[in-house]
């Protein structure tokens, strides 16, 4: 009789718990436009975690988009800081931004990072039918006739976009002050005014500037900012480093939620993440995404965003 | 007596000359004013008629050489009615007389006559007014022949009197005459002096005449001067 | 010459005239030229900053409306599509810049320079520069509706767009060049009308020059002034006048030489007879008698030649308004020296003769010699009427802009007829006046052509007071003024 009883106890539980775990309205935030790396994220999440049948409904995608996160930080750590079903894409550029003070009152701390989901590279991107071939071709463009180039990327000065931007032209032994550099809200915006010849160059990444490729636009990746050469579709893409460059700029793509949401719902969160990312399908879903895996989850995470604001904090900037 | 014309206009000259002759008067003629100048200089005359308008030198600017050579020979001058200011300032200049032409020439005669005679007496420092007569040089008064006593300052007075017979004199030109050498003497001393004059006159033909606005003067109950 | 000098004036005036004329207007033409050239400059400016800053806000708008806040964010829609429409017609680059203020939020052109100084809401439009090229820069600035992310208050969007001034510079100059070679063309026209209305409108006195030009020397006709410009009218009229009162003047001349030719004609007429007769006669006594009725005649001739003489030179002094003729005569002097000269004349009778001179000295304006004749000719007739031992005094009175020199004397006087005969205006020689009537007719003339008058009374007393009054300088001066013209 205790065994059985045991057993049915470990059942009800287990049940019970589940059920009363999952949170009501899911929801993960896109905190810029549609079409770029913080869709993907979410997309990644939605069918992740549909993948494990934890969450009786799919997760609903919400664009917010503004200051590329920085809105979206400050919506969740204020007025939405509670709310147990809702997720909000970041990457690493977010990551830089909040530790260097850029997304206002609130730090790292102050949100509940969740997950990784995936890591990407940054990307040097032109139009197809741009004169450049190699990134030195561009490099020298951009010395020889700074102003004649514009230069996009999601975010402002001294954002991380732009700091790729700034060193490739530092190396490049051009003033990065007379650079041209428009802001976006996001990668998908950048590549839109790319094919439109509004901008010459987006500072974007690998993953979602090839599956613009993909679709048929007319962009070429000039570059890749990792430390060798990717794989699949992209192996094609030389780095930087190939071309005389040394800058590798990985970005990892994630997950937080609000300052206040509860223990429990973040477990459920947590575990369902651990669930998911630990499937073989999700591997191929990174794989057709052109993301590396690198799975980070709650406590983890955590340590890595200590870590990544204590050095991003020590960086300068160059304006 | 020796006269001489300085007329430019022939025909008057001649029958002037004539006409003087005539009258026992001898009348040498020059034509123009340059000619009469160095003659005069040359020569002594009693008296001059001498016309303004003269070819080579004017009569004014001859009259001037004269009288700055120190000539003091009684001059006369004849001229058309219209040279009638300057006939003040040629009496100041040093003209003794003044003609108009027309004129007839007892008139000229006369006067030329009786500048002669004054100026011969005065030559020879002789006055005259009617009975009374004054020698320069003796400082001597002589009424109807007899000496005629005087005080110093009636002296004075008299004298300036008998040298201007028929020329009115001012009060106050007596007293700058008599200033320098009494100094006390004034305006009203003159009148008085007058007066004491008059009295010494009274009995004779000799009178002091006082024109308002003239002055005194000597004058003779004939009528000459 | 009068002629001559009004022709060399009439063409002086005319070209200082031009040239005043010219000197006045040239400076406000060229005032005129400058002001609207700057006015049409700063005109051309604005309407093309209004019309192509209204592109400019039509741009803000379109971007501000594609701004959207409903997913709780800023969303804004990309303007480049709007931009493409923009810069078709826009010769030129645009650029564009939407922020929140606090920076958070930012997208476009990172270094398009920041809004200068505008502290409001709505549009502002300014100049700037932008990647090394002037560019107009427009500003909408906005307070959103709700805060985001719960902030106390609603962030301010700023909204930039700025195109390059080729195109606005292009379109300035074309206006300023069009309105420019118009102002210049008015100009040019105005200055051309002028300079013929003026031309035309002094025509006139040209022809009055060659009008001159064309007159005989001695007409003294009127001009006519009916064809010539008002404003010339009165200058002609004047013109007019003067030559009537020479014309007048030398009509009193030809009376007066036809009078003295008639009046001299006759005594030698008569003189020629007598000589003839005298040579006809053998008797001597008859020769001199005709002698002395001869020298009766000449003494008349001599006269009338004197009388004539003198009205001649009065003419002369009375028409000639030359300030020299008329100067200031020492009364005093005058009359002092007067008695002194006629003072052997009047001893002779025994006559006395006074003056009664004031102390301060007395002038007159006027001809010394024509005032000395006429107190000469007041003398003598006093003289030659006064009784043996008589007294004629002479008075002299100043008074308020006249001087009056009276001679009273205690002759028989003078008829009533004569003194009426006498105080006419003018002398008529037909009336053969002789002796005294003579002598006071040239009194009056002389005292009329100073603009005195002789009075002639006979006294209660008996005998004639004579008054001779003459104006002061002062007075004498103003009236030649006032009967110039």
């Amino acid at each position: 009789m205790s065994i059985r009883y045991l057993i049915i106890l470990a059942a009800a539980l287990l049940c019970s718990s589940l059920a009363v775990a999952a949170p009501a309205n899911p929801v993960c935030i896109v905190p810029s436009e549609p079409d770029g790396a913080f869709q993907l994220t979410c997309e990644l999440a939605k069918e992740a975690i549909a993948a494990t049948g934890d969450l009786p409904q799919p997760i609903v995608l919400e664009r917010m988009p503004g200051g590329v996160g920085a809105i979206a930080f400050n919506v969740f750590t204020s007025t939405r800081r509670a709310e147990p079903g809702s997720l909000v894409a970041f990457s690493e550029g977010s990551l830089f931004n909040i530790a260097r003070g850029k997304f206002g009152p609130h730090d790292w701390t102050d949100v509940r990072w969740l997950a990784v989901l995936g890591v990407d590279y940054g990307a040097v991107a032109v139009q197809d039918q741009a004169p450049w071939r190699t990134l030195p071709d561009l490099v020298e463009a951009i010395r020889a006739a700074p102003r004649s180039i514009a230069i996009g990327g999601s975010g402002t000065i001294n954002g991380r976009d732009w700091m790729r931007a700034a060193s490739l032209a530092k190396l490049a032994g051009a003033d990065i002050r007379t650079m041209r550099f428009v802001a976006f809200e996001g990668g998908g915006d950048c590549m839109a005014a790319l094919v439109g010849g509004h901008v010459q160059v987006c500072m974007n990444d690998a993953a979602t500037t090839q599956k613009r490729i993909d679709r048929g636009q007319p962009v070429r990746l000039l570059a890749v900012y990792a430390r060798d050469r990717l794989e699949g579709k992209l192996s094609g893409v030389p780095t930087a480093r190939e071309q005389g460059f040394d800058i590798v700029w990985p970005v990892v793509r994630g997950v937080y939620m609000g300052s206040d949401v509860s223990d429990a719902d973040y477990a459920f969160w947590a575990d369902a993440f651990r669930k998911a990312l630990a499937q073989p399908a999700y591997q191929n879903l990174l794989a057709d995404n052109y993301l590396q895996p690198s799975p980070l989850i709650g406590d983890e995470l955590i340590k890595f965003v200590r870590e990544h604001a204590a050095s991003a904090a020590k960086e300068r900037e160059p304006l | 007596m020796r006269l001489l014309l300085v007329e430019d206009d022939k025909d008057l000259a001649l029958w002037l000359q004539r006409s003087l002759q005539q009258r026992g008067l001898f009348v040498e003629w020059e034509e123009d004013g340059m000619q009469a100048d160095r003659r005069i200089a040359a020569e002594t005359f009693d008296a001059i008629i001498l016309d303004l308008n003269l070819p080579m030198l004017g009569g004014a600017r001859l009259l001037d050489k004269m009288r700055d050579r120190g000539d003091a020979t009684p001059l006369i001058i004849i001229t058309a009615k219209d040279d009638l200011p300057d006939r003040i300032a040629l009496l100041h200049a040093g003209a003794d007389d003044f003609l108009a032409k027309p004129f007839s020439v007892e008139e000229l005669e006369a006067r030329l006559v009786a500048l002669v005679r004054r100026s011969r007496g005065h030559g020879r420092g002789v006055y005259d007014c009617g009975s009374l007569s004054f020698n320069q040089s003796q400082q001597l008064f002589l009424l109807n022949g007899t000496r005629l006593a005087l005080s110093a300052r009636e002296h004075a007075v008299l004298t300036i009197l008998i040298q201007r017979v028929g020329e009115p004199i001012s009060k106050q030109q007596i007293l700058d005459r008599l200033i320098s050498s009494d100094e006390e003497m004034q305006l009203e001393t003159v009148e008085v002096m007058m007066y004491r004059l008059r009295k010494r006159l009274e009995n004779s033909d000799v009178r002091i005449i006082t024109l308002r606005g003239l002055g005194y003067f000597l004058e003779a109950l004939d009528g000459q001067g | 010459m009068a002629r001559g000098k009004i022709k060399a004036e009439a063409r002086s005036a005319g070209r200082s005239l031009l040239f005043t004329v010219t000197m006045w207007v040239a400076p406000a033409l060229v005032a005129l030229v400058a002001g609207t050239a700057f006015i049409t400059g700063s005109t051309a400016t604005n309407l093309a900053d209004s019309a192509y800053d209204r592109s400019i806000a039509g741009a803000l708008r379109a971007i501000d409306l594609n701004i959207s806040t409903e997913s709780g964010g800023i969303g804004v829609e990309l303007p480049y599509p709007l931009f493409e429409a923009f810069e078709a017609t826009a010769s030129g680059a645009v650029y564009f810049r939407v922020a929140t203020e606090d920076g958070m939020v930012e997208i476009g052109d990172s270094f398009l320079p920041r809004p200068r100084d505008f502290s409001g809401t709505g549009f502002h439009f300014y100049n700037d520069e932008f990647l090394g090229a002037p560019i107009r820069m427009g500003i909408f600035k906005r307070k959103l509706k709700q805060p985001l992310y719960g902030a106390a208050e609603p962030q301010t969007i700023v909204l930039q767009v700025a195109e390059s001034m080729q195109s606005r510079d292009a379109f300035r100059f074309e206006i300023i060049k069009s309105t420019a070679a118009l102002n210049l063309a008015c100009v040019f026209a105005v200055i051309i009308l002028l300079l013929a209305g003026l031309t035309r409108a002094l025509s006139p006195l040209s022809a009055l020059r060659a009008g001159f030009e064309r007159r005989d020397p001695n007409d003294l006709s009127p001009v006519d002034a009916s064809a010539l410009p008002r404003e010339i009218r009165p200058l002609v009229d004047t013109f007019n006048r003067l030559l009537g009162r020479h014309t007048a003047q030398a009509e009193a001349q030809r009376h007066l030489l036809d009078d003295a030719s008639h009046q001299l004609r006759t005594p030698i007429a008569v003189l020629r007879t007598q000589i003839d007769y005298a040579l006809h006669t053998s008797a001597a006594e008859e020769r001199i008698s005709v002698l002395q009725a001869m020298r009766k005649i000449v003494e008349r001739a001599s006269r009338t030649t004197t009388h004539f003489l003198t009205m001649a030179r009065i003419r002369n002094f009375a028409s000639d308004t030359a300030p020299d003729t008329h100067r200031p005569v020492d009364i005093k002097a005058l009359l002092t020296e007067l008695a002194r000269m006629r003072l052997a004349d009047a001893r002779r009778q025994r006559v006395d003769l006074d003056l009664d001179l004031p102390d301060q000295d007395v002038y007159a304006n006027g001809s010394e010699i024509l005032i000395f004749e006429a107190l000469s000719n007041l003398l003598d007739n006093a003289i030659r009427h006064s009784p043996k031992q008589g007294n004629i005094t002479f008075l002299l009175e100043p008074s308020d802009g006249l001087l009056r020199i009276t001679l009273i004397d205690q002759g028989p006087g003078m008829s009533q007829e004569m003194i009426d005969r006498i105080g006419e205006r003018h002398l008529d020689p037909a009336h053969h006046r002789e002796g005294a009537g003579l002598g006071l007719a040239v009194v009056v003339e002389v005292a009329q052509a100073h603009g005195g008058a002789l009075t002639l009374r006979n006294r209660t007393e008996g005998g004639l007071e004579a008054a001779l009054t003459l104006p002061s300088p002062a007075t004498a001066a103003k009236n030649r003024t006032l009967t110039a013209s």
